[in-house]
């Protein structure tokens, strides 16, 4: 399809649950710098197919390689290790901690091990600047010392974002990140998303259109499990199939 | 500023604690009361339990009911080896630690892919498996366990003398207490920390958290072999009541009475816990010498409505308490 390597490609997936075939033999590339957006009606399967990347389901069938390495048996850490970073539909944050411990942690994670027992993590001042870069970028930058739990909503967002960023990946695995935000929020998330964008291939799973349509170099629709059509954002909106599928349905809700 | 007021508090509660157990031999001495140094040598080797298991049990989420497993352990390597003529107690302790060191690693392998009820149940049972294996022992004393002819022989400490044991146990404590309080804050209490608060998030960013898991639950476990070992020397005895599964929940009862997200806090719950036991069970009241009977006979029941006003009023014990009153809403 293109002369460029995929960072992340997918061939031939297959992930069933009892009878429910919830990945159906999707074939799917991200090439180095894309946005690429993964929309589809409820249930299509969308984060399962996400959950697949990033290793917390096993597929049944196909391969998931990764630059030239073939990750589809590695465990989550492993990936994450090498670069795929995750940010879930409903944030997956450390409630009981502050938010700069939150990003602490994530920057923790990029080191070789955490078999240290006595220097304290709050005297590095190399981990905390890294950490507090983190924070400042995704807007968080005042909220340091909060406790996480009694952070906004989309400041959970927010922050999820600035810890997966902190762990450094190549490819970001976006689940929804404006899920439950307001407008406002989103907008801010949309334009934070911008800047990055640059700098990391992304696979975008969004509910919100504008979203999808603003961000996304390309987009696959997923129906049933099934790939319905991959496209450039324009493709996809002039898509009759994809307007019967998804798009009209959403203009009748 | 109210905060600062509070920790500063809790630092002066700890210290006093802290000075206590130190004055305890000289007021034993001055006063011929051989027994308080016994009592208080007891308190401070439970309450070095309670903080080894607090470290997995309030920061890393580990509930384990099979902890007095590594008491057991740690006096029978002072009894089996005294049985056998090996008196160095460095050697018993060096044998203790790895038995030790082999159970904790098998059994944590197991057990800390576990989460919640199972968690609990599968310790509980390993402990129990032990257990039931120190009772068969026939040569070791079965069901009895069996006397220690001396004291372990730790040529530059001399066991034998009673105030040297309790200084002992003392040093174990305080160095046990100041690595907890620093482990906490360092990357591997971090990425324990981490593993309890959302093991989903931990993964997702790189930590392979089984091994940290594994890794506190051997050092949590390890810890209460010292404490094992220094009971045996106490008690000059080695039995299998030792790890008796009662001894295990009594570890989690003082864990949450002191306050399991504080360092201290076991201590004060081991110091509460095993006074009030004293206190209860030799109860006697001049007046009403029936209810003083009833107490005398019930004080379990007594103890257990105590821990669960504990509970109920104050969520993170006796000495997270101080710090949950003064804390802005």
């Amino acid at each position: 399809m293109s002369e460029v390597k995929p960072i992340l490609s997918i061939r031939g997936l297959v992930k069933s649950f009892g009878g429910l075939l919830a990945t159906d033999h999707i074939d799917f590339d991200l090439l180095p710098g894309e946005v690429h957006a993964v929309i589809g009606p409820n249930g299509a399967g969308k984060t399962t197919f996400l959950s697949q990347l990033a290793g917390e389901l096993r597929p049944d069938e196909g391969s998931i390689v990764f630059g030239d390495v073939d990750i589809t048996h590695k465990p989550v850490p492993e990936r994450a290790k090498a670069g795929v970073g995750r940010s879930y539909q409903i944030s997956q944050v450390f409630r009981d901690m502050t938010a700069l411990e939150n990003v602490l942690l994530a920057v923790q994670a990029t080191e070789a091990g955490s078999f240290s027992f006595l220097p304290s993590v709050f005297d590095d001042e190399k981990l905390l600047e890294a950490a507090r870069h983190h924070l400042r970028l995704c807007g968080l930058g005042a909220r340091e010392n909060t406790v996480v739990s009694i952070l906004a909503h989309g400041e959970h967002r927010q922050l999820e974002l600035a810890m997966t960023l902190a762990t450094r990946p190549t490819v970001l695995l976006l689940d929804e990140p404006m899920a439950g935000m307001s407008q406002a929020e989103s907008v801010d998330m949309i334009k934070l998303l911008k800047e990055i964008k640059k700098h990391y291939a992304i696979v975008l799973v969004e509910h919100d259109m504008d979203a999808v349509f603003s961000l996304a170099d390309r987009i696959s629709v997923l129906v049933y499990g099934r790939v319905l059509v991959t496209g450039t954002p324009e493709e996809i909106r002039e898509n009759e199939l994809v307007k019967e599928a998804y798009l009209g349905d959403q203009e009748e809700v | 500023m109210a905060k600062l007021e509070i920790r500063e508090l809790k630092t002066w509660i700890a210290g006093l604690v802290i000075l206590l157990f130190a004055a305890v031999p000289i007021v034993s001495i001055l006063t011929d009361q051989a027994f308080y140094m016994a009592q208080y040598s007891r308190i401070m080797i439970y309450a070095l339990a309670a903080v080894a298991l607090n470290l997995i049990l309030g920061f890393g989420g580990m509930v384990s009911l099979g902890h007095a497993l590594y008491i057991g352990i740690g006096a029978y390597g002072a009894g089996m080896l005294d049985f056998h003529g090996v008196t160095n107690g460095w050697l018993q302790l060096l044998a203790a630690l790895g038995v030790g060191g082999l159970f904790a690693t098998a059994i944590g392998a197991v057990v800390v892919r576990l989460k919640g009820m199972t968690f609990i149940m599968i310790t509980l049972a390993f402990a129990q498996m032990g257990y039931f294996l120190a009772v068969t022992l026939r040569t070791y004393g079965g069901e009895d366990g069996r006397a220690i002819s001396a004291r372990s022989q730790m040529y530059l400490l001399d066991f034998s003398n009673p105030v040297v044991l309790y200084y002992a146990i003392f040093a174990c404590l305080m160095a046990t207490l100041w690595w907890v309080d620093r482990v906490i804050t360092s990357r591997f209490g971090m990425a324990i920390r981490g593993s309890k608060s959302n093991e989903r998030r931990m993964l997702a960013l790189g930590f392979p958290t089984f091994r940290y898991k594994l890794a506190a639950y051997v050092i949590s476990a390890q810890i209460c072999v010292v404490a094992g070992f220094l009971l045996a020397n106490l008690t000059l005895y080695a039995s299998p009541s030792y790890m008796q599964w009662m001894v295990s929940a009594e570890l989690i009862i003082m864990v949450i009475l002191g306050g399991m997200f504080t360092v201290f806090g076991p201590v004060i719950g081991a110091l509460v816990f095993l006074l009030l036991e004293e206190w209860l069970s030799n109860f006697h009241s001049a007046s009403f010498p029936a209810f003083g009977e009833l107490v005398n006979e019930h004080w379990l029941a007594v103890l257990g409505a105590f821990v669960i006003v504990v509970v109920l009023t104050a969520r993170n014990g006796v000495y997270g308490y101080v710090g949950k009153r003064g804390r802005t809403p």
